[in-house]
Parts: structure tokens; sequence; C-alpha cells
């Protein structure tokens, strides 16, 4: 069965690229327009594997983040943190003491194949 | 003869002085004089920097002790309270026998200098930035070509729409941008009308963001005075800068980080001003801007949005109220919300 993403990012143009990029890939993707849906779903569907746009509105990618390293039901999904230039080590750089760092962290603009290999990687575990 | 050829030193574009052993002034040439004023018998650090000992690293000291020139870069005050960055050459002063007993001190304005040296340094930024920018929209292009692609390949007539879809809104932030930047670089002749109505322009920049702004739990509303009716003003220009200012405000308000706020008002108001011009203001309930970066909210390419924001949108703002004689101020305070006032002056 195909590998399930779940691609939490609030901009039309990352939800429609990332849907594309995996299902072409051979993976079955899901979008969440914000960090509060992007949470619920990931319980409901216990996705393969999360991206993450950590700069959405209200904060809602960090304390998304978050919320899923807290939850036992998604504590052990892989996350990739996207994010633009540098923004990501002042915001993860402030976690709560207990949350641990992402298990990846990709800039944009992503390079089609090192993110797929990345991707892959972390699906297989 | 003696004395129109001691005039010499009166014609340099220079601060000429002499100093004793204490630092005291004995000889100025006039420029020295004309910025600050008669000096002598007083102190040089008093004169020229209005301290109470001597600047640290003085080249004058240095030349007292060794004898040799030295060169330095100072800021100085002059009697107008004007403040220049000159740069010094001191010289000893020697007597018939040889005998050190003074320096001479030769100061250049390099204010000018200094400021395109800044203004240099801000272009390389502006240049990175702007590379930066490109990159990211390039992304946007780059993956709507790569959806659109896909679509052809699978037959997806909605896969090619929605790449298609990504193409056009990344070119149109492509020429957003382009415009901004034709408007910060260009000397333009703003297209002042008469008959135009700020008021309704304002109408039209709130009816433009309102349903974008609700979604995020944004109130945008106008306050209109019927006061202030039709004036001479650049359409265009106050577009742009109506824009700028409540995509700016709604910005703050979106990427708030206080967990209490629940719902964000932006109120637009557009009044007559005391001199029948129009006053323009923009009020947001969001974070308010950070006392650590508010003094750079109008420098060209500074901005807090990471990859969304273009560095310019304040610095449009600046132009067109400069094009129509008028200025930007604005207030904030943290947690409360910030206000930006324009006025334009009546024409």
């Amino acid at each position: 069965m195909a590998a399930k993403i779940l691609i939490i990012d609030d901009e039309r143009d990352m939800q429609i690229y990332l849907r594309t990029l995996f299902r072409k890939a051979g993976y079955t993707p899901e979008v969440a327009p914000n960090g509060e849906q992007g949470v619920r779903l990931a319980a409901e569907l216990e996705p393969d594997l999360i991206t993450l746009d950590l700069l959405m509105p209200r904060k809602s990618g960090v304390l998304a983040y978050e919320a899923l390293r807290t939850d036992t039901r998604t504590r052990q999904i892989p996350v990739i943190i996207l994010t633009g230039l540098s923004e990501h080590r002042q915001l993860l750089g402030a976690l709560p003491d207990g949350v641990p760092a992402p298990d990846a962290v990709v800039e944009k603009p992503i390079q089609r194949e090192d993110f797929l290999r990345t991707v892959q990687e972390l699906v297989d575990g | 003869m003696a004395d129109s050829r001691s005039r010499w030193r009166d014609v340099i574009p220079c601060y000429l002085s002499i100093q004793d052993r204490d630092l005291r002034i004995v000889e100025t040439n006039r420029l020295f004089k004309q910025d600050f004023g008669d000096a002598l018998g007083k102190l040089c650090y008093q004169v020229y920097k209005n301290r109470q000992a001597p600047c640290p690293g003085c080249p004058v000291l240095k030349t007292f002790e060794d004898g040799q020139d030295h060169t330095g870069e100072e800021t100085v005050i002059t009697r107008d309270g004007e403040v220049a960055q000159v740069m010094v050459t001191s010289t000893p002063w020697l007597d018939d026998d040889g005998e050190m007993v003074g320096v001479v001190e030769m100061s250049t304005n390099i204010t000018e200098v200094k400021r395109l040296q800044h203004q240099l340094a801000m272009m390389g930024l502006a240049v990175a930035g702007m590379a930066h920018r490109v990159k990211n929209i390039l992304m946007g292009l780059e993956g709507g070509i790569f959806v659109v692609n896909t679509g052809f390949e699978e037959q997806d007539q909605q896969g090619v729409a929605e790449g298609w879809e990504m193409v056009e809104r990344n070119v149109g932030k492509i020429s957003r941008l382009v415009k901004d930047l034709l408007y910060c670089a260009k000397e333009r002749e703003p297209e002042l009308q008469e008959g135009v109505s700020p008021a309704a322009i304002a109408a039209e920049v709130v009816d433009l963001y309102r349903e974008r702004a609700a979604r995020d739990g944004i109130t945008v509303s106008l306050e209109r005075d019927d006061e202030l009716g039709e004036g001479r003003y650049d359409p265009a220009g106050l577009q742009a800068l109506l824009t700028n200012l409540v995509s700016n405000a709604i910005d703050a308000c979106r990427f708030d980080t206080d967990p209490d706020k629940e719902s964000y008002s932006i109120t637009v108001r557009i009044a007559r001003a005391e001199d029948g011009g129009a006053a323009l203001e923009v009020q947001d309930t969001g974070p308010g801007i950070p006392r650590e970066v508010s003094h750079k909210v109008f420098e060209g390419f500074f901005s807090t949005k990471g990859t969304e924001g273009t560095g310019l949108g304040l610095l449009v703002v600046q132009k067109v109220a400069a094009e129509h004689g008028g200025a930007v101020t604005f207030t904030t305070e943290a947690g409360e919300g910030t206000t930006f006032r324009v006025t334009l002056p009546r024409r």
C-alpha cells in the first residue's frame, strides 16, 4: 500500500505542488490548510510522514509541531519542517523542554530530488 | 605680500587649526571659524565634540608623542548642531630650531562620501534581498510548470488548470514586485489629477482585502469623513500607498503569536486635515512593532516576513507621501497594535 503523507501548509501553491509531487512519486498525499486541522488529521489518518510549513498564521506551524510531538498517537510520525530562509532557527530554538527536534528541516525553495530522497528515507524509517 | 600669502589657508576647503600641547587652539582658518565659531584659546575636543576630555585615539596627541603624521576619522558637531564626519590628518608644527611647538590639524568633511558608502552597502543588501525574493517566485513558477507537465502526462485536465493557476499567481507576484521596485527606484513625476477622492480609493482597497482578511478572523473597516472631498492626487500612487499599509496591517495580525487574541480589527480612516489636505490612517490591533526593529521599518528590503515580504512596502508608502509633499509617521504599542498616519497637504 502506498505510504500516506500529510501536508500541513496554508499556501495554496505549496499544497498543489507538494500534492502533485508526492502523488507522482507514488505516495498518497493529504492536505491540511492550517495547524489545527493538521494535528486533527494526523491523529485520524496516522500518516507515514508529515510535512509541516513552519511559517503559518497565528504561530500555528510551531504550535502544530509541539502538539504533534506531544500527542501519543502522532509522536512517532516523522516530521519534515518546510521553511523559508533561516526563520526556523529562531522558531525552533524556542521549543519547550522535552519536545524533540524535527526529523528533517528543508529550506524553501526545495530541491526536488534531494527533497524526495529525504522523504523516502523517512518513510522507509 | 606676506599677508596675502598667508591667506592660502583660508581658501582650502578643509578645517585647519593648530593646537598647543594642552590641545588649545592657537590658529584656525576661515572655514573652521565659519562652522565652529571663534575657537581661539579653547580646547579642541570641546569645540569639535563638546567633550570634557580628549577624544580616544586623538591623532593630535599621537603626533605630540612621536612627531609623526597621523590620520583618523571622527564625527564632529558644528556650531549649528549639524553632525559631520571628517577625515583628520595631524602633522607637527616646528619652530625655526626644529622644535615641535604645536600640531597642525587638517580635517576634510567626508559626510557625503560616508552617506554614499552607506547607500552602496544598502544597495548590496537590496540586491541580495531581491535575489532571494526572485528565487522564491521562481520556485512557485517551477512548481507550477511541474504541475502543468504532470497534468499533461496524466491527461488530467484539472491538474493542468491548477498548475496554470500557480504560474499565473507567481507571474502576478513578479509584476507586483517590479511595480514596487519602480516606485522606489525611479525619480518619477507623480501623475497628479484633479477630482481624485482618497476616500473612494480607500473604499476600493478595503473591499479588495475584506474577504481575505475575514478568513483569518480580521475585520477591515473604513471610517470616512465626508468633509474631505476630491482633490489633486496621484490615484495610482494613493492606491499603492493604501494597499501596502492595509496588507501590512493584515500580515501583522495574521502572524501575531499572542494565543489570547481571537480576532483583530483594522480601521482605515480618511479625514480632512486641519490645513484642508488629507489625513490617512491605518490602525491595526496586531502585536505592534518590536522596539528593536522600529527604526528599520522604512529601510529598503528590511522585512520580518521571511519569504513573503519584499521589504519595499513602506518605502513605496513613504515615496508616494513625499511625492504629494506629505509625510508618514507611526505609533506602536506592544500587544496593542500599530497606527500608520499619512498626511497629504492641500495643493
